[in-house]
């Protein structure tokens, strides 16, 4: 329902159940000052839901990028991100995970179940917050999004 | 003999008997001593073995005593010996008589009664002489060394014990005692089965006479000669066994031999148990290290992200004592971060994580300077080295050991600008990889503490650290099959040396 308008204000999903995660995403995405607008769900059953509208959600805008924990209550990254892949109203969404695992075997299967990136959370707060706006950067400011018609259609 | 009794008028001279053919063969007999004596015991004729057996020529002897011939007479002996002689109609005399030339020797005389008429009704006797000093060294020597045989197995700590064909006990010596607790009468005669637990007495008495049939006269029982055994208590014990089967007469002998191995095997399952506990502990330890401090990531960088924020944005904006809290808080939670790298490194060193190659040294230490790069720079080091070699296992890990030590050479420095030397050189089967320096150097009584996990030989404001670097590289060469040492005085500089095995069959 989101439409291309200036000034552009990305819509930007965090799939997160650590408030404080949630609350240095925020303020990252703060200091960029490309007055990105956070949503924040803290559980994949949430998450599906808030992409689909579901009820609870009906008001919920069609987000310009997903930042996407994969150790999640109820429903994991994983699951969700093999969910909304496969969705064709929602995979061309950018999705990036976000999590502290550095496991080949999890961003081997992110990659597998199409995540558009795999990302650490950095330890260091200087730089955890340089990886948020580095994202945003990339994908809301090079990278171009998809079109408005792109999923909306199908 | 008979025809002696005929000549009776003539036996006291047996040269008065020519012609007579038996006498002669009598006389010419020379394994035999064969004479005539009258009532009295004296010696009437004298063969040829008489002669010679004795080395008396009959002339010496002839009218004289037998007991002549004796060694030592007792009173009344030969008067004894004759007297059962007419009684019994014979007599035996076993001893020792002397020879001519004063030799003794061990013989077997018979005396019989030839003509109870002769010599007035008192009688006369022929007497057979043989010498058994030979059969008597024998048996003596059998004899004794029966005695010695009996003594070694009753002294012996081994217990023996022997049973015959319907596995009777017949044989139990003092070590056997000791061992199942029965005193010999207590089981002199009976079934073996009671020394041996009933749940192995059938297995037990099958082999028995397995070995039987076998044909061997003696092995060890079983593969490794251990058997089941049964004390008086009715504790079972293992022991080592040797078993041996002989036939005597007819019959048939086994005899075994046992030391009670039970303290033996209590050691070894003992050992075996704690080092199977040992790798166990050490597999949940690691386990538990990379787990905690995995999940101890999460927490401590929301505290460590949230007091550099409150620094970054507070600083200078509340009083002195707010910006001395937050450094504190600050650094506390940058060791920590140190702490559980440093400890997730570790765990990491334990596991195996790639597939071992072949990996070349230079292209490990060129990697290992290169993120060292900032270090070597900011301590105005310089590192050499000369050629290594290809080693076999993971580069990862190897790369990580010569950070560890290249590290340490560097930040243990004294005055002196760090000047760090890495070499190999080939020593027997290993390849001896050293890493020295021109730092602070270590006193040889810590030589092998440094190498101990959280181990630290210096306070935080001297030299940092969470001392886990070095039992990280020593976790990693003996991964690698090798083994990890440092040759150092104070003020002296450190060798650390490490070796890694030439051949990959040894290696990781």
């Amino acid at each position: 329902m989101k439409s291309r308008k200036q000034p552009f204000t990305p819509e930007i999903l965090l799939v997160e159940d650590n408030p404080g995660d949630v609350r240095l995403i925020r303020e990252a995405l703060r200091e960029s000052g490309r007055g990105s607008h956070p949503h924040v769900v803290d559980n994949g059953v949430k998450a599906l839901a808030f992409l689909r509208r579901e009820p609870g959600f009906e008001d919920a805008v069609q987000p310009d990028l997903i930042f996407l924990d994969l150790n999640l209550p109820r429903m994991s990254g994983r699951e969700v991100l093999q969910e909304l892949k496969s969705d064709p109203r929602l995979r061309s969404i950018p999705v990036v995970v976000f999590t502290s695992s550095e496991a080949d075997t999890d961003v081997a299967r992110a990659y597998d179940l199409h995540a558009n990136c795999y990302v650490t959370k950095p330890v260091d707060l200087d730089r955890f917050i340089a990886v948020v706006q580095a994202v945003e950067s990339f994908w809301l400011g090079v990278a171009l999004s998809p079109p408005v018609e792109c999923g909306q259609g199908a | 003999m008979n025809n002696l009794e005929k000549k009776d008028g003539d036996t006291r001279h047996p040269e008065g008997k020519p012609g007579e053919p038996e006498w002669h063969l009598i006389e010419g007999l020379r394994e035999y001593g064969i004479f005539l004596l009258d009532a009295d015991g004296v010696v009437l004729s004298w063969n040829a073995g008489a002669e010679v057996i004795t080395g008396y020529p009959p002339a010496e002897v002839v009218g004289r005593p037998v007991s002549v011939l004796w060694k030592s007479v007792e009173e009344g002996e030969l008067v004894g010996v004759l007297e059962q002689a007419r009684t019994m109609g014979s007599a035996r005399r076993e001893g020792w008589l002397m020879r001519r030339g004063g030799e003794e020797y061990h013989a077997d005389e018979t005396f019989s009664v030839i003509s109870p008429e002769a010599d007035g009704g008192e009688g006369a006797f022929v007497v057979v002489l043989r010498d058994e000093t030979e059969r008597w060294r024998e048996a003596e020597a059998l004899r004794l060394s029966r005695v010695t045989f009996a003594g070694i197995l009753e002294i012996a700590s081994e217990a023996v014990v022997s049973v015959n064909e319907s596995q009777r006990i017949t044989f139990f010596n003092h070590g056997a005692e000791a061992m199942f607790g029965y005193a010999p009468d207590e089981v002199l005669g009976e079934p073996l089965a009671m020394l041996i637990p009933a749940a192995v007495r059938d297995a037990h008495g099958q082999r028995v006479r397995d070995f039987g049939d076998s044909g061997v006269t003696a092995r060890h029982m079983g593969d490794r000669g251990e058997i089941t055994g049964m004390r008086k208590s009715g504790e079972s014990f293992p022991a080592e066994a040797s078993i041996s089967s002989l036939v005597v007469g007819d019959t048939r002998v086994y005899t075994a031999v046992m030391r009670d191995v039970s303290e033996r095997r209590r050691i070894e399952d003992a050992v075996k148990a704690n080092s199977l506990e040992l790798a166990r502990s050490n597999a949940e330890l690691e386990q538990f290290a990379y787990v905690a401090s995995h999940d101890l990531q999460e927490p401590l960088r929301m505290v460590a992200s949230y007091t550099r924020l409150l620094a970054r944005r507070y600083e200078g904006r509340l009083d002195a004592d707010a910006d001395e809290f937050i450094g504190y808080a600050v650094d506390g939670v940058n060791r920590m971060q140190e702490l559980i790298n440093d400890l997730l490194a570790y765990s990491r060193a334990g596991s195996r994580r790639r597939e071992p190659a072949d990996v070349p040294m230079d292209e490990v230490l060129a990697r290992a300077l290169k993120d060292l790069g900032p270090a070597i720079e900011e301590a105005g080091a310089t590192v050499a080295s000369s050629p290594l070699p290809v080693v076999w296992g993971d580069a990862g890990q190897l790369a990580q050991l010569l950070r560890n030590l290249i590290a340490n050479a560097i930040k243990f420095r004294g005055k002196k600008a760090p000047c760090v030397e890495i070499s190999a050189r080939r020593d027997g089967d290993d390849w001896v990889f050293s890493v020295s320096d021109n730092g602070i150097g270590i006193a040889p009584e810590f030589s092998e503490r440094i190498f101990v996990i959280f181990q630290r030989l210096h306070s935080r404001a001297e030299y940092p650290g969470t001392g886990i670097g070095l039992s990280i590289c020593r976790k990693i060469v003996e991964r690698h099959g090798g083994r990890i040492w440092v040759a150092s005085e104070p003020g002296e500089g450190a060798r650390f040396c490490f070796s890694l095995p030439v051949d990959r069959e040894r290696g990781s």
